[in-house]
């Protein structure tokens, strides 16, 4: 151990630059306290707006999708109403589906593969890719190939 | 893949050239719009109906079929 002989003004000296010393160290502290809070909270703050945002976008959008939907949903009950019965024709049609099929109209009568029976037409493909959308009330007669 | 009715699986096409059956004639043009259950198009070839130069409208329900050619 080093025993130093020091004056009474140089140890109250020593004192106080200690005091200074721990008083700078309480400052510092606190400041990058206050910064880090500051900091996170606009962060916080950033990413509440962001998702706050996000979800009022995603709410709107799935609104006006939904929305949408139901209205056309609507417009082709609506429709499937009004169109006249063609229901037995489209069951027989489906039924035929792939198949091959001659299909007559008062314009042609029009052979191919049967691709699809939607709500107001069906869908004939020939062997070359010539597709023909036919009107299901201009069908007059149907037959398996 | 298709959709459920005939104006608007024709929407999807507009611009494509077609060939329309109606039951006492025959067209062939290019869709250039439908509204409703009118399809207008724009005649390729002299007979049938109208002329090449004015855009003919057509009632949907009157088209007996319509035929895409696959492209060349």
């Amino acid at each position: 151990m080093i025993r130093l002989a020091i004056s009474n003004e140089a140890r109250a000296a020593l004192l106080n630059l200690l005091g200074s010393l721990q008083q700078n160290l309480t400052n510092t502290t606190t400041a990058a306290t206050t910064e880090i809070l500051d900091t996170t909270t606009a962060a916080t703050t950033e990413i509440l707006n962001t998702t706050t945002a996000a979800t009022t976008e995603i709410l709107n959008t799935t609104t006006a999708a939904t929305t949408n939907l139901l209205n056309n949903t609507l417009i082709n009950l609506l429709r499937l109403r009004l169109l006249p019965n063609l229901s037995t024709l489209r069951n027989d049609l489906t039924n035929r589906l792939n198949q091959t099929v001659q299909l007559s109209t008062e314009y042609e009568t029009l052979s191919g593969v049967l691709l699809a029976v939607l709500s107001d037409y069906v869908v004939l493909a020939e062997s070359d890719g010539t597709m023909h959308f036919v009107n299901l009330s201009k069908i007059e007669t149907v037959a398996s190939l | 893949m298709f959709e459920s009715f005939l104006e608007a699986e024709l929407t999807k096409r507009i611009g494509t050239p077609v060939e329309i059956a109606m039951s006492d004639g025959f067209v062939e043009g290019i869709i250039t719009s439908v509204t409703g259950n009118l399809l207008t198009i724009l005649q390729t070839v002299g007979y049938g109906y109208g002329t090449t130069t004015t855009p003919l409208t057509i009632s949907i329900p009157a088209i007996n079929f319509v035929t895409f050619s696959p492209v060349a």
